[in-house]
């Protein structure tokens, strides 16, 4: 059987808030290491990969490999059910149809149990090469999601262009365009501010607001948000989850016509 | 007795058109109401929309596919399915079919639109399949769901045999030194 126990069952939450309005099903492929997620969005567009470790949960077993296809507007229904406080328990038999929720309040006068139906999804999964990128960003994810919203009110795609002077972020349409400039900070008082560069060849590259919009969702998993860019592959923008794992977004470019 | 209600501008009451009186005015049949309810359509415009939107399908399957469905060829360079042509008797009949003509309209510059031009316009969205390719799926013990099954399209056929994970270093990723 499988079964995985977290105290804060706000990260499940969190997680289903990330990836539910990008994904509309999805598989959890979980072993004995821990719970992987990979799925595109129906538009193929983009890629989210999730993976929650075994040593993050406070209690995890996992007898058999078992992938679970759920449908992640029901399963984020029934978190909502969640307190925030709430501890969350996953657990399914080995070859059973359905998984379960079950949620204790912290002085365990209330249990809640929510019983959901899987799905058989028959979905490939994409290979992810080990990549060096030529730029890395690591920013606060509150200032990026701003960016990316803010730029978004001004044009349909926004560019990225990370040269030594830093990142600069910009769109533009019908209203006029816009740049916000990023440099690398100087002085870090407090890590989680800090932005910081690594940038072995200059990179610009065009991706669309609409899919960034999605990714911001994932802010609160994270005080930090790390961006990986190479020419002409896609983007990624990693949340890591304290203690438990990451999320990354892959994103494909906007990419000229006639090099394509 | 049937009655029709008409109002009509000028008329200061409603008048009750009864099959009595119409007939008595000598009116014999009632013709249906025809209304232009949501203006007149402009059949012209209608027309060029569906062959733009047939069009622009055609040319995004494709794009997808990997071979020109308007000449019945295969796109020349690398695709990513290997097209084979078979001759037409050892299909069934039923299924064969002559060639598609498709009068692609040409595109029309829209003079009246004054646009600002800007650089995204020019670009062309990628999709992440462009990038990754499949890999082979871990074994697992697989939940199975009579009742729900579901069968997700990802713009390849379930039997494409996934290339080796090495192979996967394409000359999209760079690798730095």
């Amino acid at each position: 059987m499988f079964e995985a126990r977290l105290l804060r069952s706000s990260i499940l939450k969190k997680v289903l808030e990330a990836i539910k309005d990008l994904l509309t099903q999805a598989t959890f492929d979980c072993d004995d290491n821990g719970i992987q997620l990979q799925a595109m969005d129906n538009s193929h567009v983009s890629l989210v990969s999730l993976t929650l470790r075994a040593d993050g949960f406070d209690k995890y077993r996992c007898d058999r490999n078992i992938s679970m296809g759920m449908n992640l507007g029901s399963m984020s229904k029934i978190l909502k059910c969640a307190g925030d406080k709430d501890t969350v328990t996953m657990k399914a038999q080995d070859n059973a149809d359905t998984v379960t929720f079950v949620f204790e309040s912290p002085n365990q006068e209330k249990v809640s149990d929510y019983e959901m139906k899987l799905m058989n999804l028959d979905l490939e999964h994409l290979g992810i090469p080990e990549t060096e990128y030529s730029c890395t960003i690591r920013m606060p994810s509150a200032e990026f999601a701003r960016i990316c919203r803010d730029l978004s009110q001004f044009g349909e795609s926004m560019v990225i262009s990370c040269t030594k002077e830093g990142v600069k972020f910009s769109a533009s349409g019908d209203i006029g365009s816009a740049n916000i400039k990023l440099a690398q900070t100087a002085s870090i008082d407090k890590e989680e501010e800090a932005v910081v560069i690594e940038m072995d060849e200059p990179v610009t590259l065009t991706f669309a607001c609409q899919y960034l919009n999605y990714f911001t969702k994932a802010t609160s998993l994270s005080p930090q948000v790390q961006l990986s860019m190479s020419a002409d592959v896609p983007l990624v923008v990693e949340y890591r989850i304290p203690d438990i794992g990451h999320i990354r977004y892959y994103l494909a470019p906007k990419i000229e016509e006639d090099d394509s | 007795m049937s009655a029709l209600s008409v109002r009509a501008p000028g008329l200061q009451a409603t008048t009750m058109l009864d099959t009595r009186s119409l007939r008595v005015r000598g009116v014999t049949t009632l013709e249906g109401v025809r209304r232009n309810l949501f203006g007149c359509t402009d059949r012209e415009e209608n027309r060029r929309f569906v062959e733009r939107e047939l069009a622009r399908q055609l040319e995004l399957d494709s794009q997808r596919w990997g071979f020109d469905f308007a000449n019945e060829k295969p796109l020349p360079g690398t695709q990513r399915f290997a097209w084979q042509l078979v001759p037409a008797s050892t299909i069934p009949v039923a299924l064969r079919r002559s060639p598609i003509t498709i009068t692609t309209p040409k595109p029309t510059t829209p003079a009246q639109e004054s646009k600002v031009s800007s650089p995204e316009n020019s670009k062309t969205q990628k999709r992440i399949t462009d990038f990754l390719k499949p890999r082979k799926r871990l074994p697992t013990s697989g939940k199975k769901s009579p009742a729900h099954k579901h069968k997700h399209e990802c713009g390849h056929g379930a039997h494409i045999r996934p290339p080796k994970v090495a192979r996967l270093a394409q000359a999209h990723f760079k690798r730095t030194s």
